[in-house]
């Protein structure tokens, strides 16, 4: 059941409807939210409703049990269950596979017959959100920055809250658990928000993302026969494609929430108007990027000493170690056995990636430690995106810009010209700057291998030429209307500018998104690119 | 980001554009022929002929889907019978879509002595919402409520109800069609051929005249093709199956006879049938309504013989091949119109003499006649 279905629209109709005839009744709200979510959840597939639940029952326990128990390893332990329970149901339906099919492809590339067996199990959808936000909640009472709630219908609707139960924003528990808890008033004003920002992520979606895929898809598609315009078209079609997709999901998210008297988080706020690579992050997937802040990156110790650093250094020496091997596996995929230049470059590759390695383990001080945590988190961020190198070697790039931005710093603001109108030319540079490098990221995530990412960035290095009409005509309807809205969103600071316009202004606004929605819309049922995370 | 305090509490920005919104969408009511797609089309025409003079003093009126469509010409049946006579018929109408026809034809005021009627094995067998695009033509309100009652689902009759009240929705796809063409300088690339067609319709009593000779290249995948038709366990879908009840038990109040034509089809088409075991199913369908109606009697062309040559695809008749069935109908519906009902079970099983060549000389318009006209305009 997708937000872009009818099918969702008469779900939702129905709970609304409900949902607010029991408006005086909170337990009954809560439990009408509750069994929302388990029915939306069992239209994807009833059979995983198992770990939803498992997972719910497993939190809520261990939240109690961390806050009630007074002994620190006894805690640790709770705090370690929950972890192994989520994170193991993670694993399972997620990595396993992939990691004993990189062991038997590692095998096999060193001539070892070996045939591991893999589970061949389907992802249940949403795992990575909800395992995540059920885990903050016991890491969060563990370091006593919340209360455990008694109520377990509460936590339940906090962990299966439907809209955004499979493709996020990640809400963190100090946000979403006091909204479960207290009454909601029906507001109209609320209401009216709720809609706008539902048509508005309906029109990025079935608009924006759905028209571009096809586009995308051919172009991806058929990768080796394209000239360089068509490659660099093809990211940049990709690059709104995923954006239209995924935050037009968390606009519509949003919107329902708001209708039932809730307020999820932001979590896009024009990231393609972002100056650097950190601002990007700040603004993209906003929830994932504080989630991993709060519970990976500074974990991990920050700059600070001790076993977490030796921990940190050892799993981004392993990811390291694991991405440079797939790299040379991959390159000697490529290149074919007769190659005899091959060995030569794998043993240098593989002495380089043994000595980076090396030195990873031995990363200490403040500098290098930011550094180091910033690749750990982006690498592994990476791999939550999905069980591929792919994802692991995108992760490993966003970590290089971080990094690269991280040390550039200090000499980009001495560059910074101080004259206004100059200042405002390099913030429009930075920002073209960062989308592009934004886009050769797009172009890994997208890719399917290294070789067709490796391709088609060489197509386009090679001089781009002006893609058909064909082709261009169609991405640049799609994206200038987007951009053109965007701009004034940026220029105003106010992504809810419309809201504030004059009535006449909004009345016209709506009636165009209406149309650009009934007439440019793409109803074929369209899944979200983010469920598959 | 908090919301202007400023602003009214009612919400005016919305209400505006529900106003421009319903504007848009009168506006849009009387729709010309450059914002419908070909079944739409057919579906719009058969719904606005229902309330025509024509069909209103029609005898004979032909309904169905498109075998009837192209394989019964009333000119033909008019001249030898000497009654008036429509064809109502719509392409990829399921049964429930002629039903409600009839329902608007007799609201119309037409007064039918004779149905003549075919419900295709494959139509019968699927939803109604397999046409979830076209019905919305087809239906006025209350039509609506009462598909809604009788299908019972939901999701259908909101999809239906949407394309009624938005039509816009409705005509997205040739409207698109439209801005993309008027954006290369040019008009919709199927517009000819609607043209085409609907003076074709219009010319033959509803009918439409495949041009003689014509062949549609799809024909042979079509009948290898897996899907089509939906053989092994063949069974009507139950609204379906209601509805040629319905449509009978109607017609018997009203004392109509209801003539059920099985259109012949390509000798290879035939045989494939047969040997996929949907002939007897669909034969005991046949006998089952035969059985609960008295006042229905059914025309089998089947084994008529019919030359590959007649056929413009597996199972519609070309021109030639349509004037050929309609004179031989036209013989075997007189005693019908003679006597009322049959008078015996044996005079309700029909079978359609062999095919010979059309005999007579009437003037029809065909297909490539009707483009060739409306190019000259």
């Amino acid at each position: 059941m997708v937000f872009n279905s009818l099918a969702f629209a008469e779900f939702f109709a129905v709970v609304f409807v409900l949902y607010w005839v029991l408006r005086r009744r909170l337990r009954a709200q809560n439990a009408l939210l509750l069994g929302a979510g388990y029915v939306f959840y069992a239209c994807w597939d009833w059979r995983f409703l198992g770990l939803l639940v498992l997972s719910t029952v497993v939190d809520y326990g261990c939240g109690l049990l961390v806050h009630r128990v007074k002994v620190p390893r006894t805690r640790r332990m709770l705090l370690a269950l929950s972890m192994i329970a989520n994170l193991g149901m993670l694993g399972f339906f997620k990595y396993c596979d992939f990691f004993v099919g990189s062991l038997a492809l590692l095998l096999d590339r060193l001539g070892i017959e070996a045939s591991p067996p893999t589970l061949g199990v389907l992802l249940p959808i949403g795992i990575s959100f909800y395992t995540f936000q059920s885990m903050a909640y016991v890491i969060d009472v563990y370091r006593r920055e919340i209360e455990p709630t008694r109520d377990f219908l509460s936590f339940a609707v906090f962990v299966s809250f439907f809209p955004h139960l499979v493709a996020g924003p990640i809400m963190q528990p100090r946000t979403l658990l006091p909204q479960v808890s207290r009454p909601r008033r029906f507001d109209l004003e609320q209401l009216y928000r709720g809609a706008y920002l539902i048509a508005w992520g309906l029109a990025k979606k079935v608009v924006i993302a759905d028209n571009l895929a096809p586009i995308v898809d051919d172009l991806f598609g058929r990768w080796e026969t394209i000239d360089g315009g068509l490659a660099l078209l093809a990211v940049y079609a990709f690059a709104f494609q995923i954006y239209g997709d995924f935050s037009g999901y968390t606009d519509i998210a949003r919107g329902v929430a708001r209708c039932l008297g809730f307020e999820l988080a932001l979590n896009f706020n024009l990231p393609y108007f972002s100056a650097s690579p950190g601002e990007f992050w700040r603004r993209w997937h906003i929830s994932l990027s504080q989630w991993l802040r709060d519970y990976l990156y500074i974990p991990l110790g920050g700059s600070r000493g001790g076993r977490a650093v030796a921990i940190g250094n050892a799993l981004l020496a392993g990811l390291v170690a694991c991405l440079g091997g797939g790299v040379i596996l991959a390159i000697g995929e490529a290149s074919g056995p007769s190659v005899e230049g091959f060995s030569v470059l794998g043993i240098a590759m593989g002495v380089g990636l043994l000595i980076a390695c090396s030195a990873i383990l031995t990363i200490r001080g403040t500098v290098a430690l930011t550094c180091r945590n910033l690749m750990l988190t982006m690498m592994l961020g990476g791999l939550w995106h999905g069980a591929a190198w792919t994802f692991v070697a995108w992760g490993a790039y966003q970590g290089i810009l971080l990094v690269g931005q991280r040390l550039l710093d200090p000499t980009l603001e001495r560059l910074r010209p101080a004259d206004p109108f100059a200042r405002n030319c390099w913030k429009a540079a930075c920002i073209v700057g960062t989308f592009h490098l934004v886009c050769l990221g797009w172009l890994l995530f997208r890719a399917d291998s290294t070789a067709q990412a490796a391709g088609m960035l060489g197509a386009i290095l090679s001089g781009p030429s002006l893609p058909p009409a064909t082709y261009l005509a169609p991405v640049l309807a799609c994206v200038l209307p987007l951009l053109l809205v965007q701009a004034v969103q940026y220029a105003s600071g106010d992504p809810e500018i419309l809201l504030r316009a004059p009535w006449y202004v909004r009345s016209v606004a709506y009636t165009a998104l209406f149309y650009g929605i009934v007439l440019g819309g793409e109803f074929g049922g369209g899944q979200f690119i983010y469920f598959q995370f | 980001m908090a919301p202007d305090q400023t602003r009214s509490t009612i919400p005016l920005g919305l209400l505006g554009a529900l106003i421009l919104v319903v504007a848009i969408e009168a506006s849009r009511a009387d729709r010309p022929i450059d914002r419908q797609t070909k079944t739409g089309l057919a579906w719009q025409f058969g719904a606005e002929a229902a309330a025509e003079p024509a069909v209103i003093g029609a005898r004979v009126l032909c309904l169905g889907d498109s075998r009837m469509k192209l394989g019964v010409l009333p000119v033909v049946l008019e001249d030898r019978i000497g009654l008036p006579a429509y064809n109502l018929a719509v392409p990829g109408a399921p049964a429930s879509a002629t039903v409600i026809l009839l329902e608007k034809a007799l609201r119309a005021g037409a007064k039918p002595s004779l149905l003549v009627v075919n419900f295709d094995e494959n139509l019968l067998a699927v939803s109604p919402r397999e046409r979830v695009s076209e019905w919305p033509e087809l239906l006025g309100p209350g039509d609506w409520l009462g598909l809604a009652r009788r299908s019972g689902d939901l999701d259908f009759v909101l999809r239906v109800g949407l394309g009624m009240i938005l039509p816009s929705w409705r005509d997205r796809e040739a409207i698109r069609e439209r801005i993309v063409a008027a954006l290369g300088g040019r008009e919709r690339p199927i517009l000819p051929e609607l043209r085409a067609l609907d003076r074709n319709w219009r010319r033959n009593l509803g009918a439409q005249v495949a041009t003689p000779g014509e062949r549609v290249p799809s024909s042979t995948a079509f009948i290898d093709s897996g899907a089509t038709p939906r053989s092994r366990g063949w069974r009507p879908h139950p609204i379906n199956a209601q509805a040629v009840h319905r449509l009978c038990s109607l017609a018997d109040r009203l004392g109509i006879t209801v003539a059920w034509l099985l259109p012949p089809s390509r000798a290879d088409w035939t045989d494939r049938r047969r040997s996929l075991g949907l002939t007897e199913a669909f034969d005991a369908f046949v006998a089952e309504v035969l059985d609960a109606h008295p006042n229905v009697v059914v025309v089998d062309g089947r084994s008529a013989g019919f030359p590959d040559a007649a056929f413009r695809d597996p199972t519609h008749l070309d021109g030639l091949g349509a004037s050929s069935l309609s004179e031989s109908l036209a013989d075997a519906l007189l005693p019908l119109l003679d006597r009322g009902r049959a008078d015996d079970d044996s005079a309700r099983l029909v079978a359609l003499p062999a095919y010979r060549p059309p005999s007579s000389r009437l003037s029809l318009e065909d297909m490539a006649t009707s483009a060739a006209m409306v190019r000259t305009r």
